[in-house]
């Protein structure tokens, strides 16, 4: 990998919220990287953290009662987090932007559609209202919405439509990464085939690395070139999509993807569930997080966390299981 | 739900209320309210009605805390029996918009249709009056006195509870567990008792708070106007318009009454404030 | 939209309508003959049976409803007062304007203050501008109106000098009696604004907003205020109304010629139809500005107007 080529280096990054009830660790000491143009699939269960990394990326975490307690977010080389706020409102929208996962209340309802487009426009390049208003509708078009369509305000439109119009609003000013937060989660099934398409499509058309947050395997199949498997806070497994599913290492990733159904399978077969429940993320153990429900587990998994380690050329994993690959991974 | 097992939700909702600091201190002036009001025979100085004629208008004095007034009636005993009068009212009058509005509202909503929407219009066209003016109308028609002061007080607020206990039903009425007991052959009096009442009560009983305060306030109000209350028995309103005329020879007749009411007042919003975060589930801190 | 404020103006007219029933039913079932109200105790029953006819009482109740409503709706005919000797009209219209001035002004003053006030305590919520504006807010409702108004003269008139305590004809004698009546509506307009800016800001939309890289400025009043002020505008429609009632006790305190101190002394009398032609007249008052809020309403927020 190329030192240029890494749009996005997350380093060690640690959110924690502080709460009546205690201190909620959401995300511990986190590390991804994401080049130029590829797409990034980021997969765990509801509450693993994918959301407040997202968020953190975007520094739009409430301050009372979030932090960041460690790392560094590189972006292009410069740390987000110690950008000043003005810097850190540049990069919004304008390097960075966000589809978030409801689009019946992204959007707001007292603005039409191309006023909503053009307010990104305007706030990252310095052009006239007109222009602004016309490449409002180019965006309008580019995802599928006839411009006349522009007048018009949210509630006017289907959720499909609404989270389209999120996605112009988003890729207006072409920034180089798009974070789309389980895009398709709130929309019905047919729509969400057609949106995944949309999000394919533009992303190559406008060269945007995409990091997409979802649940589903098989949109990350689709889109993505790297998945990361993310739980109770954690990465515990990271690949390319050719290795992760045909040989996914870490328990948690294997129960994932036995837990889909099968088309193949025997009828009246039970569909293999995941025991227990995620943890409680109001206290860090020192063990792995996924322990109590690994049937694999040893002792030491209880007691101390592997970390990340490379255990085949690429392919990361969490997990005292496997053996060391042999074989250095090329630099 | 009113069970105290460690889970329920009346727990719950105490102990996020023991939190609020405002709410407790408002429960602690409540509670001495009606500890005066009780015991005010016992805690007055004097008679509310005892004239002293040789201490007319003259202000605190250690036989007279608080001064007297035109009459040389004591203010500080008089304030004492008013608290009387004033919990009577609320209690009374939030006791009445809380039957008759509720149970219109959930006839209303639980039967619906036509029904429903009659007595629905009857709530509005009461609402075109503004409630002061009502009270004032339903007043001067009663005539004077402590009851009629309460049944005109209770009146107004019924469209308040029609309304809300309406919403509740209509929210609850449609649920699964609705169907079940009409199954299993509950008849309508039963349902609405058992299943759908005890599950509207969280915002009646920030209502019934909040009304208490008002219906104190409306007697107040109607008492300073010459309605409700009539002398020789005190009443803080009352007592406040007695002070206009001597507001340059006797000041502090027109501080004390409404400091009673204020504190009164603050105490029940404050615990009304209180109840609605506690049990409100999207509350957070 | 036009047909949706005519279809609200049209049913407000079976409301108004019932509002008269029921004034003209209490009043009409009140003890007390208006004959011997107007003759005097003494009066002959001759006289008394002249007097009946004569005002039309001795006709059937629906009758007499008939023709109040008939009168009240084309000309402007409340009634005649037996205990003044005038129609109800000559006493009650010159003091409209007086009414209307001052629950116009307490309700706009309530606005202008309230609403920055409670944007600036959503904003910058858990201060110590919060909280003391939040201290504010609660004594606002929980202190009687005829009492802070006592207080203002208490310390403006009668220990300060600075401002006269009658009266409403001067700026100088305006200035107390709007603050006084504008007491609680500023709190309640306040509170409102305030709860309404939290949720907003909340909202996903706002979220939204900030992943543009748009500035708090524009997000607070951009996005936020225009959503938060929409259930706000309700709030101040019912104020009026709540105002135009509490006008009663605010003209007692400072001795305002309007309607307010006309049924003060219409209630000391007993002059039923003076008390009945105030109240119905203030009612329809009401109902016209909830009309025209909730029109208003229809038209700001686009999911109404747009349809």
């Amino acid at each position: 990998m190329e030192k240029d080529n890494i749009l996005l280096d997350v380093q060690d990054l640690s959110v924690h919220f502080n709460t009546d009830s205690g201190t909620v660790y959401a995300v511990n000491n986190l590390n991804l990287t994401l080049e130029r143009g590829k797409a990034i699939g980021f997969v765990g269960e509801t509450g693993a953290g994918k959301t407040t990394t997202a968020l953190a990326i975007l520094q739009l975490i409430q301050s009372p009662p979030g932090e960041i307690t460690s790392g560094k977010i590189l972006f292009n080389g410069q740390d987000i987090i110690k950008m000043t706020e003005a810097e850190k409102r540049r990069v919004r929208g304008g390097q960075i932007a966000m589809i978030f996962q409801d689009p019946m209340s992204s959007l707001n309802p007292t603005m039409t559609v191309e006023d909503q487009i053009m307010e990104m426009v305007l706030l990252h390049s310095d052009v006239s209202k007109k222009e602004a208003r016309e490449r409002a509708w180019e965006m309008l078009s580019l995802v599928g919405i006839r411009s006349e369509r522009g007048k018009e305000y949210p509630h006017q439109f289907s959720g499909g439509m609404k989270q389209r119009v999120c996605i112009a609003i988003a890729l207006a000013c072409s920034p180089s990464l798009l974070i789309a937060d389980e895009p398709t989660t709130a929309l019905d099934v047919t729509i969400q085939a057609q949106v995944i398409e949309l999000i394919k499509d533009l992303q190559q058309k406008v060269n945007t690395s995409l990091l997409l947050i979802t649940h589903d395997l098989g949109i990350v199949a689709e889109v993505c070139d790297t998945v990361a498997i993310m739980y109770a806070g954690k990465l515990v497994e990271y690949a390319p999509i050719e290795l992760l599913y045909s040989n996914p290492m870490h328990p948690y990733t294997q129960g994932l993807f036995k837990a889909v159904p099968d088309l193949d399978s025997p009828i009246g077969e039970k569909l293999m569930v995941i025991p227990g429940l995620p943890p409680e993320l109001t206290e860090l153990s020192s063990g792995c997080s996924f322990a109590p429900r690994c049937e694999q587990a040893r002792d030491i998994c209880h007691e101390r966390a592997c970390g990340m380690e490379e255990k085949a050329r690429g392919h990361f994993v969490d997990c005292y299981l496997f053996a060391q690959n042999p074989e250095p991974a090329e630099v | 739900m009113f069970s105290l097992n460690k889970h329920s939700a009346l727990r719950y909702t105490l102990i996020r209320l023991r939190r609020n600091y405002m709410a407790v201190a408002g429960l602690f002036i409540l509670f001495l309210l009606i500890v005066v009001a009780i015991f005010a025979e016992q805690i007055a100085p004097h008679g509310y009605a005892d004239q002293d004629y040789m201490m007319i208008l003259k202000g605190s004095s250690a036989q007279h805390w608080l001064g007297t007034d035109q009459f040389g009636r004591d203010v500080l005993s008089r304030i004492i029996y008013g608290s009387r009068v004033s919990l009577q009212v609320g209690l009374v009058a939030v006791a009445i918009s809380l039957v008759i509005g509720g149970a219109i509202g959930a006839i209303a909503g639980y039967f619906g249709g036509r029904l429903g929407n009659v007595l629905m219009r009857l709530m509005d066209i009461q609402l075109a009056i503004p409630t002061i003016l009502l009270a004032i109308v339903i007043s001067s028609v009663l005539g004077p006195g402590l009851t009629n002061l309460m049944i005109a007080v209770g009146l107004t607020s019924v469209p308040r509870f029609a309304r809300l206990m309406r919403a509740s039903v209509i929210s609850i009425k449609d649920m699964e567990f609705i169907e079940a007991a009409r199954a299993m052959g509950a008849s309508h009096t039963r349902i609405i008792n058992l299943y759908i009442l005890p599950n509207c009560a969280a915002p009646f009983i920030v209502q019934s708070t909040l009304t208490v305060a008002n219906s104190i306030l409306f007697a107040a109000t109607l008492s300073f106007l010459g309605l409700g209350i009539q002398p020789p028995f005190p009443e803080w309103g009352g007592m406040l318009s007695d002070a206009r005329a001597y507001m340059r020879t006797a000041p502090y007749l027109s501080i004390y009454p409404g400091i009673a009411i204020m504190v009164t007042i603050i105490a029940l919003n404050c615990i009304g404030d209180g109840l609605r975060d506690a049990l409100d589930p999207k509350q957070k801190r | 939209m036009l047909k949706y404020a005519l279809w609200r103006t049209l049913q407000l007219v079976p409301i108004i309508i019932s509002v008269m029933f029921i004034l003209f039913t209490l009043l009409y079932f009140t003890p007390g003959d208006p004959a011997l109200v107007a003759l005097g105790e003494e009066a002959s029953p001759e006289a008394i049976v002249a007097f009946h006819r004569e005002h039309g009482l001795d006709q059937p109740f629906f009758v007499q409803f008939g023709n109040y409503v008939y009168n009240v709706v084309f000309h402007l005919d409340f009634g005649y007062s037996y205990a003044m000797k005038t129609p109800v009209a000559s006493e009650l219209l010159p003091r409209v304007p007086v009414t209307m001035k001052l629950a116009f002004w307490a309700v706009l003053f309530s606005a202008v203050i309230g609403i920055p006030l409670g944007i600036i305590c959503a904003v910058r919520q858990y201060s110590i501008l919060d909280s003391v504006a939040t201290l504010f807010t609660l004594l606002g409702i929980s202190i009687p109106t005829f009492w802070s108004g006592l207080l203002v003269v208490l310390a403006f008139s009668v220990y300060l000098e600075w401002l006269p305590s009658m009266g409403f004809d001067t700026p100088a004698e305006m200035i107390l009696p709007i603050i006084t009546l504008s007491g609680s509506s500023l709190a309640i307009i306040a509170r409102m604004t305030r709860s309404s800016m939290l949720e907003v800001i909340k909202s996903d939309y706002v979220r939204t907003a900030r992943s543009k890289g748009q500035t708090e400025f524009s997000i607070i009043f951009r996005h936020a205020l225009p959503n938060a002020l929409i259930p706000v505008l309700t709030i101040i429609g019912m104020q009026f109304g709540t105002l135009l009632g509490g006008s009663i006790v605010t003209e007692a305190v400072f001795s305002i010629s309007g309607i307010g101190r006309l049924m003060i002394e219409a209630i000391k009398m007993r002059d039923y139809p003076i008390i009945q032609g105030g109240v119905l007249f203030i009612s329809v008052a009401f109902c016209l500005i909830n009309l025209l809020v909730d029109v208003l309403y229809a038209w700001v927020d686009p999911r109404i107007r747009v349809k």
